[in-house]
C-alpha cells in the first residue's frame, strides 16, 4: 500500500485512500514506510540493515550486560561452613540461559572487593556450576551452569561478617560465548558466630 | 491520519481523520490494530527516555576484544601479540580505544596470577601507553581498533593473555570502551 500526501494536501474523512497492496491473504500485510517523496532514505529496510546502520540491536544488551544476585549464609554454633548462591540475570532480572564466567570476591570490608580480600573466609567446593580456579581462597573465577546459577560452600574459622561481590572476569573466558559484563551486583554479607 | 487494517482484512477506503493542511510536515500516528498507542513511544525523545539510549551507545562503547598471541621456540624469547577491538557484532571499531592487557600464568586468572617472566614489549601498531617490560599494560589501539606488539619470555611455559576495561581512565572520553567479551588466548615458549 502506498499513500503519499504533500504537506498541504487535505484528506477528508470520506476520501478514498490510494491502495495498491493486496492485503487479502491470511498473512499479515506489509506496509512500506517512506518519506513524502516516496523514498526510504533514512529508513532502514530491514532489521539487518538497521543493525548495520544504527548499531547492534538490543539483544546485545540483554545477552551481555548482567545482574548478579548473591545470597550468602554464614555459620553458627561452631559451624565454620557457609553457603553461597550466585544467580546471573539479564538487567531486567530474568535468569540468563547460558553459562557465563565471572569473578567472585570475599572481602573483610563491605564494598571493598579486591581492595580488602578476606583473611580467613574462603570459597569451597562448587555444587552447581564450576569453580574454575581459587578454591580455598577469597577470590575465584567461577562459571555458572546453563541457567546462570553457581552454588558452592564457603568456610570461615573466625567469628566475623564477610562481604561477597562479583565482577567481570579480567582474565578472559574460555569461549566468547561465556563472556559477560557484570553491570549490577549488590554486595551480600554473611556472618559466622 | 489513522488507517487500521486487520491481518485478514481487505482495505477499501482508508479512514482519514487527521488535518494535514498546514505547511508543516504532517504527523502520522502509529497505533496497534486496536487503535491504541500503548507500548509505542510518541517520538525519539520519549523513546530514549523510556527505553534507554539509542543503539549507537551500545555499538560505540561495548566492545569485543580478540587476542592472538604467539610464543617462541628454539632459542627465540620473542613472541608476537595482536589485539583487535570490535563492536559486539564482530565489526572492527573505527576509533582508537584504550584498554588494559594482562599476561597470566594461569588461564582465566588475569590479575590474580600475573606472569612471572612473560612481558609486553614494543608496539608496532597502536601505542603502548604504560607497562613495557611488565605483565600488565595499558594500550591504545590504532584508529581501526588494532594493536600489535612484541612480547618476550625467558622461560619455557605457556602464558595466557586477556583484556579488561581500563580502570585508570583514558586520556579522552572518546578513547573509552567497556571490554564486554574477551576469550583468553595462550602462547607457548619452548626455548
Amino acid at each position: 500500500m502506498t499513500i503519499r500526501m504533500s504537506p498541504t494536501e487535505l484528506f477528508t474523512a470520506t476520501e478514498l485512500a490510494f491502495i495498491d497492496q493486496d492485503v487479502s491473504s491470511a498473512s499479515a500485510p506489509v506496509f512500506a514506510v517512506t518519506n513524502f517523496t516516496g523514498s526510504a532514505a533514512g529508513i532502514d529496510s530491514s532489521a539487518a540493515a538497521h543493525i548495520a546502520d544504527a548499531g547492534n540491536d538490543h539483544s546485545y544488551v540483554e545477552a551481555n550486560l548482567v545482574q548478579v544476585v548473591i545470597t550468602a549464609v554464614g555459620g553458627t554454633g561452631g559451624a565454620p561452613a557457609g553457603t553461597l548462591s550466585v544467580q546471573v540475570n539479564d538487567l531486567s532480572g530474568v535468569a540468563i540461559t547460558r553459562a557465563v564466567t565471572l569473578r567472585l570476591l570475599i572481602s573483610d570490608t563491605s564494598l571493598f572487593g579486591s581492595a580488602d580480600p578476606a583473611t580467613t573466609c574462603q570459597f569451597d567446593t562448587a555444587t552447581t556450576g564450576t569453580m574454575v580456579i581459587g578454591t580455598g581462597t577469597a577470590e575465584i573465577v567461577a562459571t555458572t551452569d546453563a541457567t546462570g546459577l553457581f552454588e558452592c560452600s564457603t568456610t570461615n574459622a573466625a567469628d566475623e561478617t564477610n562481604y561477597f561481590s562479583a565482577a567481570t572476569a579480567d582474565g578472559g573466558t574460555a569461549a566468547v560465548a561465556n563472556s559477560c559484563l557484570v553491570t549490577q551486583c549488590q554486595v551480600a554479607s554473611a556472618t559466622w558466630n | 491520519m489513522s488507517i487500521r487494517v486487520s491481518p485478514t482484512g481487505v482495505l477499501g477506503a482508508g479512514y482519514v481523520d487527521q488535518d494535514v493542511t498546514s505547511a508543516s510536515s504532517p504527523v502520522f500516528a502509529v497505533t496497534n490494530f486496536t487503535g491504541s498507542a500503548a507500548g509505542l513511544d510518541s517520538d525519539a525523545t520519549t523513546h530514549a527516555a523510556s527505553a534507554g539510549l539509542d543503539h549507537s551507545y551500545i555499538k560505540d562503547n561495548l566492545v569485543q576484544v580478540v587476542i592472538t598471541a604467539t610464543g617462541g621456540s628454539t632459542g627465540a624469547t620473542a613472541g608476537a601479540l595482536s589485539v583487535q577491538v570490535n563492536d559486539l557484532g564482530g565489526n572492527a571499531v573505527s576509533r582508537a580505544v584504550t584498554l588494559r592487557l594482562f599476561i597470566a600464568d594461569t588461564d582465566l586468572n588475569g590479575t590474580a596470577d600475573l606472569a612471572g617472566t612473560c612481558q609486553f614489549g614494543a608496539a608496532s601498531v597502536g601505542t603502548l601507553v604504560a607497562g613495557s617490560g611488565t605483565n600488565s599494560a595499558i594500550i591504545t589501539t590504532s584508529a581501526t581498533g588494532s594493536y600489535v606488539s612484541v612480547t618476550s619470555n625467558a622461560a619455557d611455559e605457556t602464558c595466557y593473555f586477556s583484556a579488561a576495561t581500563a580502570d585508570g581512565g583514558t586520556t579522552l572520553a572518546a578513547n573509552s570502551c567497556v571490554v564486554t567479551q574477551c576469550a583468553s588466548d595462550d602462547a607457548t615458549w619452548s626455548i
